[in-house]
């Protein structure tokens, strides 16, 4: 369970920005530091904005046309990516933060760990469909995605640079980034996609029994910060993802119903199923996955941990 | 950084509660036997029972069964203890934070994920009006003259501490992540308990009438302007920090994580405190604060799909 250190987990930077002094100071609760920007060059203005992870901090400066980016591990300012617009939207997750370019066509992303941006590919503009890139932030994944190009790309704090997936997007797919796992699956693919801090690359769902078709619209998903789980009711295939080997484990064939209950959280993904009388339960157990059955009846509950308890503040 | 042991807050374990056979299974990843089930009885079907999750905990309250029961994915086990409760009585569930009000029993039960067991405090009546409180890692009790810190991680989960004042309502009373801050302006007393230390910090501070405070998951501080002074408190202490610097009761004081911040735009500094370091730096050099602003790291990227 190391990349969920808690260290990644509870903030420890902090912006002040001084529009007056010309000024924005960083602190860093690892090294207890103030670590101003070198003079004069963040002289940010009241329209400037900024956005902190647990260890990463960045800060549009519209005078400069940049974005500055703080990394509390490394103890630095980072001076912007080249090119980088100030204009857009700021996101940050625990360890990544960047920014949406206005335009929409391209995706900067500061990564802390160590200290580098990283710029999306460019989507190619076709006429007058506009790119339209949103993006989604776990503790150490980050996935941006345009709808109407169908394009995905997804980075997390270890691999450090962008991988791309061409999928269609629509009312049917799910898409999410919690902690060390993203998971990305559409009807109008024959497979699902997840990419994790271990693989960082895009890995595509193992081919189960019958399975010629895979998600489709009855298809269940769930994702924790280490593991993804999709259950296809059409053919009963379970397909469980582990988010700290990066590889999805071989399918597992079971009767599926309608009312089945599934969901994850943390290391384990669960499928409670109604009709097979029993449950199906992925984990992570690092370095390996573990398929595991337990005897159920119609009308058990399940109930997974949950990290609410944390984000009070 | 010990005392921020991953197992306490990444979920590793389901609970099923089986409707037809009156029985309980937890399902947990560990080392030895992932996937290890392991279950417990209870008398009789959970229809009146209330399941509640928390990150690392799954808690029991079986009325009917006169009984309480409690599942630690640190322990990998449950627990179970006689108590005579109500589908009325108060309770609350946070983090790896269980405390539960046995109204006939005048008792508090708490969970103690650690040990796994049930550790109680006895004698207690609690008056509605200051209920128990919890943030994720430590919980607080309160009655009259007595509180009662409360942590799940260590041997002994309630820490009492007897008070000059009854508690009453120009107290200041906080449970947030791994802190609980009780500030009484009365008697000019802070009181400061945490999840990782088995003792009440009790820094004297001439305080204002409304003291200016703020807390979050690591980290307390109390601005002390009649004492020139900020008091500041980390999870993983044990005793308070004092930051002497001039403040006015008019400062803001912010806290997100491990980080506090107070910005005193009169005396023309920004302080900050770190509780992983338990120190400070002060920053001194900025000269106008018009329009200054701050952003705070947030905890993102943990919840679920």
């Amino acid at each position: 369970m190391s990349e969920l250190n808690p260290i990644y987990i509870f903030p420890r930077v902090a912006l002040v920005a001084s529009p007056e002094s010309k000024k924005v100071i960083a602190y860093d609760a690892t090294k207890n530091k103030l670590i101003p920007t070198e003079a004069g060059i963040a002289p940010v203005t009241l329209q400037d904005t900024k956005i902190c992870g647990a260890t990463v901090g960045v800060i549009t400066c519209t005078a400069k046309k940049k974005v500055f980016a703080f990394s509390g591990i490394m103890q630095k300012w980072n001076t912007g990516f080249p090119g980088t617009s100030a204009n857009g939207n700021l996101f940050s997750g625990g360890t990544i933060a960047g920014i949406i370019a206005s335009n929409g066509e391209t995706a900067y992303a500061y990564n802390s760990l160590n200290d580098q941006w990283i710029a999306t590919d460019p989507i190619t503009k076709n006429g007058n469909v506009p790119v339209d890139l949103n993006v989604l932030a776990g503790t150490h994944v980050v996935l941006v995605y345009s709808e109407n190009y169908g394009v995905l790309f997804a980075m997390s704090s270890n691999s450090s640079k962008w991988e791309r997936l061409d999928m269609t997007i629509s009312s049917g797919t799910r898409l999410s980034a919690t902690g060390c796992c993203i998971l990305a699956a559409t009807p109008e693919e024959t497979n699902a996609y997840a990419f994790s801090t271990a693989s960082g690359t895009w890995e595509k769902t193992e081919k189960g029994a019958d399975d010629p078709a895979f998600p489709d619209y009855k298809s269940k998903y769930a994702a924790g910060s280490h593991v993804a789980l999709i259950a296809n009711p059409s053919t009963g295939n379970l397909h469980g993802f582990n988010a700290e080997t990066g590889t999805w484990a071989e399918p597992k064939n079971i009767e599926m119903g309608k009312d089945d209950q599934i969901g994850a959280s943390g290391n384990v993904a669960a499928l409670v199923t109604d009709t097979y009388k029993g449950a199906s339960l992925f984990g992570n157990f690092y370095p390996g996955y573990f398929w595991f059955n337990a005897l159920t009846e119609s009308g058990d509950k399940a109930m997974f941990g949950n990290t609410a308890g944390l984000t009070t503040a | 950084m010990s005392e921020l042991n991953p197992e306490y807050y990444i979920p590793s374990s389901l609970l099923l509660a089986k409707l037809n056979r009156p029985r309980l299974q937890a399902f947990t990843t560990v080392p030895e036997d992932p996937f290890y089930g392991i279950g417990i009885e209870l008398k009789r079907p959970y229809s009146t029972d209330i399941l509640e999750s928390g990150t690392t905990i799954f808690i029991t309250i079986s009325p009917d069964n006169n009984k309480l029961y409690g599942y630690s994915t640190t322990a990998v086990n449950w627990s179970s203890i006689d108590a005579q409760l109500s589908a009325d009585d108060p309770y609350i569930v946070s983090g790896n934070v269980a405390l539960i009000y046995s109204s006939a029993e005048k008792k508090v039960y708490g969970f103690n994920v650690k040990k796994c067991e049930w550790q109680s405090i006895e004698n207690i009546e609690l008056d509605p009006a200051f209920p128990m409180l919890a943030g994720s890692g430590a919980g607080v009790v309160m009655k009259g003259k007595t509180l009662y810190g409360f942590s799940p991680y260590n041997d002994q989960s309630f820490t009492k501490l007897e008070i000059l004042n009854e508690i009453n309502s120009s107290m200041i009373v906080e449970a947030v992540g791994n802190i609980v801050l009780v500030i009484d302006p009365e008697n000019n007393f802070i009181y400061s308990f945490n999840a990782f230390n088995e003792l009440w910090i009790k820094p004297a501070a001439l305080l204002d009438t409304r003291p200016n405070y703020a807390i979050s998951s690591n980290v307390a501080v109390v601005t002390v302007p009649l004492d020139n002074k900020i008091c500041c408190f980390s999870a993983f202490k044990t005793n308070a920090y004092t930051i002497s610097t001039s403040v006015e009761s008019t400062d803001d004081v912010y806290a997100s994580g491990n980080v506090a911040i107070v910005i005193s735009g009169s005396h023309k500094t920004i302080a900050a405190y770190s509780a992983d370091m338990h120190s400070h730096s002060i920053e001194s050099s900025i000269t106008d604060f018009t329009g200054l602003s701050l952003e705070l790291g947030e905890i993102r990227g943990m919840n679920n799909m």
